[in-house]
């Protein structure tokens, strides 16, 4: 009796495994990034850079949930300290400061689950520093590329 | 022994000549609390009081570490990136209550109630965007941006980064209606192939909205219990 139980069990499985793998519809997806570079952006004395709209193209899937982005700044030398602006295409606003003297990338989880599908929007501010008594103008100039990484769907 | 008080720049600052004053008399960062520094600002027009100043005073001291240069055309560039709460300003967008750094991403990753209209907005605007596309998600022509703005300027500022989640798992959820209505019309449909006409024609915004319920900091697909 025992075995019967456990051979009607064991059929019973397989037939639902079966049924999945036939039934269910293959399901796309994966993971990709996207690479966007701005113009040179200059800024000088507090105030801000031209505001370079990044993004163009199109994005895999039909559902997309960013998982990082990474920031990499190619820094002028001589700039002066400046904050670097990066703005999703669903407004979500984030800055850091990078250093002045090495080109260097940074990653960030703060966009995470958004849809990168859009326009980013990237510009730097001159911190209003400078570290030459005899200048007149604090002035920062940098180029940044961004690049969502996302899941989709 | 006599004491010579220079306060040339006073006058200067009083009679509007702020260009070239403000550039060439550099300020060091580790003198900005000294009275002499503070009565300076005070004369040029800055409000050492007010948060905006104190919010590009510590921005500036994180940065430098005290040491430095700065001048009053500068502070005040910064400052007027602010409201009078301190809060930072978008260019982009003229809002404030978008910046999201690790001490506030919590507020952000929230499900709140948003607009109708905003729901009909994004509605509408996918769906354009759905069949011009041909389901392809195109950075170049997609709205989505100027819908979440359009959002953000109906909430408070302390709402919008919630808003925005909220807003994006009903946009999710209209995207996935209308691949389920297309592929049902259509088994064999891709993205980027020719939409069926008329494939979405009977989807409405209310029944998608219906199905949803809360879970986390999600929108998902209410499930249905069956009893035989």
């Amino acid at each position: 009796m025992k075995a019967v139980r456990k051979r009607v069990y064991i059929s019973i499985i397989a037939s639902l495994m079966a049924c999945l793998m036939f039934v269910m519809p293959v399901m796309a997806a994966g993971s990709s990034y996207k690479s966007m570079t701005t113009v040179k952006l200059n800024a000088m004395n507090g105030n801000i850079s031209q505001k370079s709209q990044v993004g163009a193209g199109s994005y895999l899937g039909t559902t997309r949930s960013i998982t990082k982005v990474e920031i990499y700044v190619n820094v002028d030398r001589n700039s002066d300290p400046f904050i670097v602006h990066v703005i999703s295409p669903e407004g979500t606003h984030y800055s850091f400061e990078p250093s002045t003297t090495t080109n260097k990338t940074y990653t960030t989880t703060i966009f995470n689950g958004e849809d990168p599908e859009g326009k980013w929007t990237v510009y730097i501010e001159n911190e209003g520093i400078s570290y030459k008594p005899n200048q007149i103008y604090p002035t920062s100039t940098a180029t940044i590329t961004v690049k969502p990484y996302y899941n989709w769907s | 022994m006599s004491k010579i008080m220079d306060y040339s720049f006073l006058l200067q600052e009083m009679f509007g000549n702020n260009s070239s004053m403000g550039l060439m008399n550099p300020i060091k960062i580790s003198d900005l609390s000294s009275k002499s520094v503070i009565t300076q600002l005070k004369a040029a027009g800055i409000d050492t009081g007010s948060k905006q100043y104190q919010a590009v005073m510590q921005s500036m001291m994180a940065n430098s570490r005290g040491v430095g240069y700065t001048n009053i055309q500068a502070i005040k560039n910064r400052m007027s990136r602010y409201d009078k709460d301190g809060d930072y300003v978008d260019p982009v967008t003229g809002l404030a209550g978008l910046s999201v750094n690790e001490k506030n991403i919590a507020s952000k990753n929230k499900i709140i109630s948003i607009p109708e209209s905003s729901r009909d907005e994004m509605f509408e605007s996918t769906k354009r965007d759905f069949l011009r596309e041909n389901g392809v998600a195109n950075g170049d022509t997609t709205n989505r941006s100027a819908v979440y703005l359009n959002l953000y300027r109906k909430m408070k500022k302390n709402d919008r980064l919630a808003a925005g989640n909220t807003l994006r798992q009903y946009e999710r959820a209209y995207t996935q209606a209308f691949v389920e209505a297309v592929k049902s019309a259509d088994p064999s449909w891709e993205i980027g192939k020719p939409i069926p006409y008329g494939a979405l024609d009977n989807i409405k915004r209310e029944d998608i909205d219906s199905l949803l319920s809360v879970s986390g900091n999600k929108l998902v697909k209410k499930s249905i219990d069956v009893q035989i």
